[in-house]
Parts: C-alpha cells; sequence; structure tokens
C-alpha cells in the first residue's frame, strides 16, 4: 500500500500502457505457453498431452519441411540481402548521384510485404520470367516457379531480399559514414591496398552495425509470414511453409490449437536465442 | 586505374539499379493497360491503350479496395496517435516521475517487442470473440494501439532521459500540475522522434497482415492488406490488371510518406540502431 501512496501519480502516467500490454500480450504469451501441452482444438475439452506437441515438430513430416525451410530462409537472408547490403553500401559510398541510387535500392522497403508478395506472383508466372527465358533460348530453365518445391521457397526468398536489401544498405552506409577517418589515412600514407584497408580496417570497424543487420535478418527470417501467405500459402502440399507459416495453418484452419502453440512457442525460444545478444544490448546496456 | 574502377563500380551500380526498378515499372505499366490488352500480349509489352482510371474505378468500387484504403487510413491515425499519447505520458513518467522500479515498469512494457506475433494469434482471437470485439473498428483500433506502444516507450524514454531535468525542476517550483509539466515542457521537446514515430506506426498499421486475418471477417471493418490478399485470390486470373492499379493505390500512401519524410526515415533508422 505504501508503494501506491508514494507512486500514486507516476503510476496513473506509466499504467495505461502497462495494463494494455500486459491483457493484450503478457497474458496471450502465457495463455499459449500453456495450452501447448494440451490438444485443445477450440471445441471439446483440452487433455494434458505433456511434450507430444513439441516432439510432434520434430518427428511429423510436414513440420519437418517446415523446419528445413525456415532454415533456408534464415540462412539465405544471413547471406545475401546482408551481403548486397554490404556490397551496395561499399560501392555507394563515395560514388556522385549517391541519394538517387540509394532511393532506387531503397524504394522497395516503402512497399509492404503484402504487395511484394503479389507483384512476384506477377513476375514468376509463365507471362513473365519465364517468358524472358524462352526469349533468349533458355527453354529448359522454364519453371512453374511458385509450385515447385524448393524452387518455390528460393522465389520467394529472392522477392524478400528485392524488399530489404536496401535497409541493410542504409544501416551499412549509416555505419560507414561514422568511421574515423585516421587509420584510413595512416593506412594509406604506409600504402596499403584497397581491399587490405576494406579488410583490415573497414569490416573491423563496422562490427557493431553489422552485428545489428545480422540480428535484424535473423530475427525477421524467423518470423516470415506474410510474403509466403500472399504467394504459395505454404502451398503446393505444404511444401513451402515456414514455421510462422505452419502455425497459422494448424491453428486456424486445422484448429489445433495445441500444436500450433507449441510452434509459437519453438519460434520464440528460436528468435529470443539468436537475439539475445542484440537484446541484451538494447535493454541491459542502459538500464 | 582509379578511373577503371570508378567505371566499372558506375557499371555494376546501374544494372542493379535497372533490376531494382524494374518490378515497379513493370507493375506500373501493366496497370494501365485494359485486360484485353494483356490477355494478348505478355506483361513485358508496351500497352496499346491506357485503361489506368477505369482500372483504378473497378479495383476501389468491384474490387472493394475504397472500403479497405478508409479502414486503414482510421487504423493508421488512430492507432498511431493513441499509441504515441499513452507512451509518451508513459515515458513522462518512466523518466520524470520518480516512480519506484521504474526500469521494471519499462521492462514489462518493452516486453511487448520480444516476443513472435504467433504467440498472440490464437490468444486474441480467442479472446476478442469472448468480449464481443471481434470483427469491430473499437476492437482494430484497440489492439493497433496496444501492439504500437512498447517501441514507442522505448523510444521516447530513451529521448526524454536527454532532456535536462532542471526544466521540469523550475516549472514544479512555480507550480505548475504535473500534467501542465507535460503538456508545457515535455510535448514541445518530443516532437522530433514523435514524427519520426508517427510514420513508423503508420507504415507498421497500413501494411499489417497477419492481424487482420485474424481478428476480421466483414468488408467493413478488414484493413487494406488483409483485403488485397482476398482480391489477389479472385483477381490474379481474371483481372490482373486491375489488381495491378489496386496494388499501386494501396503503395501510393507510404510511398509518399517515405518521400516527404525521408530525412526522418534515415533519422529514424540511426535512432533505432544507435539505441
Amino acid at each position: 500500500m505504501g508503494y501506491l501512496k508514494k507512486n500514486g501519480e507516476a503510476l496513473l502516467y506509466v499504467l495505461p500502457a502497462a495494463l494494455l500490454i500486459t491483457v493484450f500480450f503478457i497474458s496471450s504469451v502465457l495463455y499459449t505457453f500453456v495450452i501447448s501441452f494440451t490438444d485443445w482444438n477450440g471445441l471439446t475439452t483440452a487433455h494434458w498431452v505433456g511434450l507430444k506437441n513439441y516432439l510432434e515438430v520434430f518427428s511429423d513430416v510436414t513440420y519437418v519441411t517446415s523446419l528445413k525451410n525456415t532454415f533456408i530462409w534464415v540462412v539465405i537472408s544471413l547471406i545475401f540481402p546482408v551481403g548486397l547490403g554490404l556490397l551496395l553500401s561499399i560501392l555507394l559510398q563515395k560514388l556522385k548521384g549517391q541519394r538517387f541510387f540509394k532511393n532506387i535500392f531503397y524504394m522497395p522497403y516503402a512497399i509492404s510485404l503484402t504487395v511484394v508478395g503479389v507483384v512476384w506472383i506477377f513476375l514468376f508466372s509463365d507471362s513473365g520470367i519465364n517468358y524472358i527465358l524462352i526469349q533468349i533460348g533458355l527453354d529448359s530453365w522454364t519453371k512453374s516457379w511458385l509450385l515447385t518445391p524448393t524452387y518455390n521457397t528460393i522465389a520467394m526468398i529472392i522477392a524478400s531480399v528485392w524488399q530489404g536489401a536496401g535497409t541493410n544498405m542504409l544501416l551499412f552506409l549509416v555505419g560507414l559514414g561514422s568511421l574515423p577517418k585516421d587509420p584510413f589515412e595512416a593506412a594509406a600514407i604506409d600504402g596499403a591496398s584497397r581491399f587490405r584497408m576494406f579488410w583490415s580496417i573497414t569490416l573491423p570497424l563496422l562490427n557493431p552495425i553489422t552485428i545489428v543487420v545480422l540480428g535484424l535478418s535473423f530475427v525477421n527470417s524467423f518470423k516470415i509470414f506474410d510474403i509466403i501467405w500472399v504467394m504459395t500459402q505454404g502451398g503446393p502440399y505444404r511444401s513451402s511453409e515456414t514455421l510462422a507459416v505452419t502455425m497459422y495453418r494448424e491453428s486456424f484452419m486445422l484448429f489445433h490449437f495445441g500444436q500450433g502453440a507449441a510452434i509459437s512457442i519453438l519460434l520464440t525460444i528460436l528468435s529470443i536465442g539468436a537475439s539475445w545478444f542484440y537484446l541484451r544490448k538494447t535493454i541491459v546496456g542502459e538500464g | 586505374m582509379n578511373r577503371m574502377i570508378t567505371g566499372i563500380t558506375y557499371t555494376f551500380v546501374v544494372v542493379l539499379a535497372i533490376l531494382w526498378i524494374f518490378p515497379i515499372f513493370l507493375v506500373l505499366m501493366n496497370s494501365t493497360k485494359s485486360l484485353v490488352d494483356f490477355t494478348n500480349g505478355t506483361i513485358w509489352s508496351w500497352p496499346k491503350s491506357f485503361h489506368f482510371f477505369q482500372n483504378v474505378k473497378d479495383a476501389l468500387v468491384v474490387g472493394g479496395i475504397l472500403k479497405y484504403l478508409k479502414n486503414s487510413f482510421s487504423y493508421g491515425v488512430i492507432g498511431a496517435f493513441a499509441s504515441i499519447f499513452i507512451a509518451a505520458i508513459a515515458a513522462y513518467g518512466l523518466v520524470f516521475l520518480r516512480l519506484k522500479g521504474s526500469f521494471y515498469w519499462f521492462l514489462l512494457i518493452y516486453s511487448g517487442t520480444i516476443f513472435p506475433f504467433q504467440m498472440y494469434l490464437v490468444p486474441l482471437f480467442k479472446g476478442y470473440q469472448i468480449f464481443g470485439i471481434y470483427d469491430s473498428f473499437v476492437g482494430m483500433c484497440l489492439f493497433y494501439t496496444a501492439i504500437c506502444i512498447p517501441f514507442c516507450v522505448f523510444l521516447l524514454r530513451n529521448f526524454m532521459t536527454t532532456i535536462s531535468r532542471e526544466y521540469v525542476e523550475a516549472a514544479q517550483m512555480d507550480g505548475f500540475t504535473t500534467f501542465d509539466i507535460f503538456l508545457k515542457i515535455i510535448v514541445p521537446f518530443i516532437k522530433p522522434p514523435v514524427s519520426v514515430l508517427f510514420l513508423f506506426q503508420f507504415t507498421f498499421i497500413w501494411n499489417d497482415l497477419v492481424f487482420g486475418l485474424i481478428l476480421t471477417r466483414s468488408e467493413s471493418i478488414r484493413p487494406i492488406m488483409t483485403g488485397l490478399a482476398a482480391m489477389q485470390g479472385i483477381y490474379f486470373s481474371t483481372g490482373v490488371t486491375t489488381l495491378m492499379s489496386a496494388i499501386v493505390i494501396t503503395s501510393i500512401p507510404t510511398i509518399l510518406l517515405f518521400i516527404f519524410l525521408q530525412k526522418n526515415f534515415i533519422k529514424g533508422m540511426q535512432v533505432t540502431v544507435k539505441a
């Protein structure tokens, strides 16, 4: 009670936010945690099934496919959008017309993932990329891109690279702009090559930004949903699902709420585990 | 040697830039074709007619996009304003009002950002049905407000710690009430981060797909991206050009925000990174 009296006025300001978060999200997290140990389907009474839903994820072939696809997404998202972002930022750093090019590469980020999905369905349709392949004599390369397993995942990753690489470029440009000049001048006097300077000075100095970019890519690729939902809905035959899509399908189309909850918990563990360093920096670093 | 490197760099960058802009160009080009024009050619062929406004009209009226646009515009404005206001007073309480254990209150609020959205879907879906706000305007506004709060608190709290306490203490001496100090002293200070936040949160709400899927059912409540995803399924085979014009108009608001507030976008990015 003493706490209330002393802090009453301050609490009045903090409580609306704290209450909304507790009601909407913290209670949801607890609820999802509990039902992940049950076979609840929304209609009949739920039974306690222990870790069954969790073990299922690693044995049932549908979920294993989903795990595999999630892994592909994460690995490719760590290499291409980040690598391309870094490359672009280095190329653009001292280029005339930097602003112009920067805008072009960053533009897709202003478009929603849903729209990006629709755009790329259009490009991967038969009169799209396949048409060009036929025109340049690569008939044998044509495919039903979005209907062929693994190619459909790659196709969707291309769409997401197109959308996201510009953000990474921008973050790297911010990082490059704030690097100290002295080490470069010193290295230039010593006659170091461009490549050598990049490898031994730029990259190490960029580390803090690189960690942030990698962390963001990592966490975002785990949670990818919109592009897949729009482009393939995880199909055909659930072949292009990732964990986030599997969770949605299990919960809202098959009403396996328990199974869906277990997948959500796994996603949470994976993404919090992955972003641990990044989070620790943001929360504890200044607390 | 240097000249050659610059030449190669330019060539590479220009080629890549053309590749990057090409999907947007193709969408724009195809959104101006009539359906007959499109079916007779491919997505690469130059338009023989100018049907853009007819397509837009079809998308808005027949496709129902106009309703979705109105919904999302309301959700975006209301959600962004409400969340920023609630977050601003919370940050003010955390930073200036000597709340005991304020860091733990902050952690409680900030915890809203660390879980993947999948954790919230089923409980919100069920909860919304139980409380009778499933598929309602109020329900959507409430949700968007709540989901935007943690990040706003995070940014505003960081920003407020840079405001000197002396301003607040001086005002207290002069007998200002706590809320007056917030309105007259804090609010003018936080205008720059607030505009960045507004941009971020409006864009976030505008682009939302999954919560629209699980919390709405009727066309009169559905947000734009959820409506667009549904429209895509129907129109891809029967009205591609209408669909293309639909994605052009649904992207205009965020692209405009992006162009006008570009400096803030980059500044916001710096703020998020440094934080």
